[in-house]
């Protein structure tokens, strides 16, 4: 009879473990925004998912020797940029050839990377694990390391069902917390939602941004995801080809995905080589069509357009009401570790 | 462990229930096994160290073949028509881009291209021996974008009951050792490559 009693216990206990769902999460797509590309059936946000990626982002576990994390080179406060160095550092104080970009609103990109050759957010932390200038580890040591820790193992089964844990569950967990990085609470956005008023040098810049810089860093997301140049030139020390590299064609050499200009005033230094560490620089280069380089996209030479100084500066103000500090400090991005 | 155990034995008797489809890759008729100095009528010989690629097969599962792991030379049993089977080497730009992370799709085989997403449909890597010099190669052989796909379908005879043959004499006999000892990059060599090796498909 007792054990009648067990067996109906532990199967009562069996099915509420069953029935306990993940809490979803529901997306938040700001109004009138694009609808967004990530195809979330392919990942399901729950609370649970969100909080295991933002964990493993910020625990060096991921990488060989246990000393880089993701964080390392996206801190929250810059955006989830690499704040100071031009390009990034990594185990062994390794350096990459490229600036690493802030990270949010990825849920619009349609591809990854300064040249796009990444098409799914999902794949891309492949990239920094295995990277010898990044994390420099491998997928099975990571496996194994996540395995020996009970906390992650039991997070993993609530989440994916299973305790084995695999790559796909690694990346997807890291996707929850890396699509979840919305930010749409700039001035900017609060001016659009007729919350706030920009100032009257704010309304100037954004103007003269309207007219010179919309066409390819386009609202809301001031992006447009096409590959352009804007005419800073070649980087002889690092020759890095851009889109080229990806697709193989002469038309595309030194091309560079558009970049969000979305937190820029925390995200230096700029463009894909960290070349101007102030916006200052970045407008003096817009300013003079005599700074521009080739190769450059058709869009500013045709206006060939001039900016004095108080237009740069105008430009300036407008581009930091696209600060969201709400983003930059939420506690919710934060760092987290469920290993302690 | 037991549950993995487990798992082999029932796919061992399903497989002695319904057969199973070996591989075999063979240089001028000898079979290839890794880390071993096959020599060619030329006189000059090659060592294979690494060995995988990527078939989609009639019932449309992809699968990983690695010279490495004796297993995945047993391919699930497919059914013929005409004494034909339809075989696609290497993944479609689909199956490249689909997103997929799990079973042959995973990551951790070593054959996801990660700053080019996409997979490595061939990966083979060791020694040519050339004039008694040793030349070391590797090549990451992908791509699914046209014209330098990867991916060709064939139709194949075979019969019931014999191995799926594979020779390597053209693919090893024409590697660019001495000019390109390293393809990481999808384009028209590693195309080129990729296909004389398809054409050691029977
Ligand atoms: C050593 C520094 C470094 C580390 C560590 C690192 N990253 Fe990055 N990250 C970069 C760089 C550099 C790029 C840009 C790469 C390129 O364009 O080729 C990047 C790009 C990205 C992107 C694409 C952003 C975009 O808009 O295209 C994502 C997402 C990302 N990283 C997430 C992660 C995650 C998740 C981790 C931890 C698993 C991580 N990164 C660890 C340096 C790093
Ligand atoms: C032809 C399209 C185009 C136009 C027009 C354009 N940009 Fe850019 N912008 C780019 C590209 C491409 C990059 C990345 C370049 C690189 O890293 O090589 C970039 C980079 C930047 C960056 C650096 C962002 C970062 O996170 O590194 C800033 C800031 C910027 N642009 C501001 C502006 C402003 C302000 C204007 C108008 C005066 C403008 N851009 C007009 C294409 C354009």
């Amino acid at each position: 009879m007792k054990t009648v009693f067990f067996i109906m216990l532990s199967l009562g206990l069996c099915a509420v473990a069953l029935v306990a769902p993940n809490q979803e999460l529901d997306f938040f797509v700001p109004q009138g925004w694009p609808k967004p590309r990530y195809n979330f059936e392919s990942n399901p946000l729950s609370q649970e998912g969100f909080e295991l990626g933002r964990s493993l982002f910020y625990d060096p576990i991921l990488s060989k020797d246990s000393t880089v994390s993701c964080s390392s080179c996206h801190l929250q406060f810059t955006a989830f940029a690499h704040v100071d160095h031009p390009t990034s550092h990594g185990v062994d104080s390794r350096v990459g050839k490229r600036n690493a970009p802030g990270l949010m609103n990825l849920a619009w990109a349609p591809y990854f990377h300064w040249d796009g050759g990444v098409l799914s957010l999902n794949g891309q932390a492949v990239n920094p694990i295995t990277h010898p200038d990044e994390m420099g580890s491998d997928l099975a040591t990571v496996l194994v390391k996540l395995k020996r820790e009970k906390e992650y193992a039991a997070v993993f089964k609530k989440v994916f069902g299973t305790e084995d844990i695999k790559t796909q569950h690694v990346l997807k967990a890291l996707a929850q917390f890396t699509v979840s990085l919305v930010s749409y609470n700039s001035k900017y956005d609060r001016m659009t939602r007729k919350e706030v008023k920009f100032s009257e040098q704010e309304k100037k810049g954004y103007a003269l941004f309207l007219k010179h810089c919309n066409q390819c860093h386009k609202e809301p997301l001031f992006t447009n995801y096409e590959f352009k140049s804007n005419g800073i030139g070649v980087n002889t020390a690092l020759v890095d080809s851009g889109r080229a590299n990806i697709t193989g064609k002469a038309k595309d050499a030194f091309l560079f995905r558009v970049p969000t200009l979305r937190n820029l005033e925390y995200s230096f230094p700029y463009m894909h080589d960290g070349r101007f560490s102030k916006l200052k620089e970045v407008m003096e280069h817009y300013a003079h069509p005599a700074n521009w380089a080739f190769p450059i996209s058709t869009e500013p030479v045709k206006k060939k357009y001039m900016l004095n100084l108080a237009q740069q500066k105008d430009i300036i103000a407008f581009l930091k009401t696209l600060t969201d500090k709400g983003f930059l400090f939420s506690p919710q991005f934060g760092y987290s570790s469920i290993r302690e | 462990m037991f549950k993995f155990r487990f798992f082999t034995v029932s796919l061992l008797a399903f497989f002695f229930v319904f057969g199973q489809v070996k591989v075999e890759l063979s240089i001028h008729g000898v079979p290839v096994n890794l880390n071993q100095w096959y020599a060619q009528p030329n006189g000059d010989s090659v060592y294979v160290t690494e060995f995988k690629f990527y078939l989609v097969l009639p019932t449309d599962s992809l699968v990983l073949v690695d010279v490495s792991e004796q297993e995945s030379l047993q391919l699930p049993y497919f059914s013929l028509e005409d004494e034909t089977v339809l075989l696609r080497i290497g993944m479609d730009s689909v199956m490249n881009t689909s997103g997929r992370l799990d079973g042959p799709y995973d990551p951790l085989f070593g054959m996801y291209w990660a700053w080019n997403t996409g997979y490595t449909q061939l990966k083979c890597k060791g020694i040519l021996q050339l004039a008694g010099k040793h030349h070391p190669f590797e090549y990451h052989l992908g791509g699914y974008r046209s014209p330098h796909a990867t991916s060709v379908q064939k139709r194949i005879h075979w019969k019931e009951g014999q191995p799926l043959s594979i020779q390597l004499e053209r693919f090893l006999s024409n590697l660019p050792v001495r000019t390109q000892p390293k393809i990481m990059l999808p384009g028209a060599l590693a195309h080129q490559l990729f296909k004389n090796f398809t054409e050691g498909f029977q």
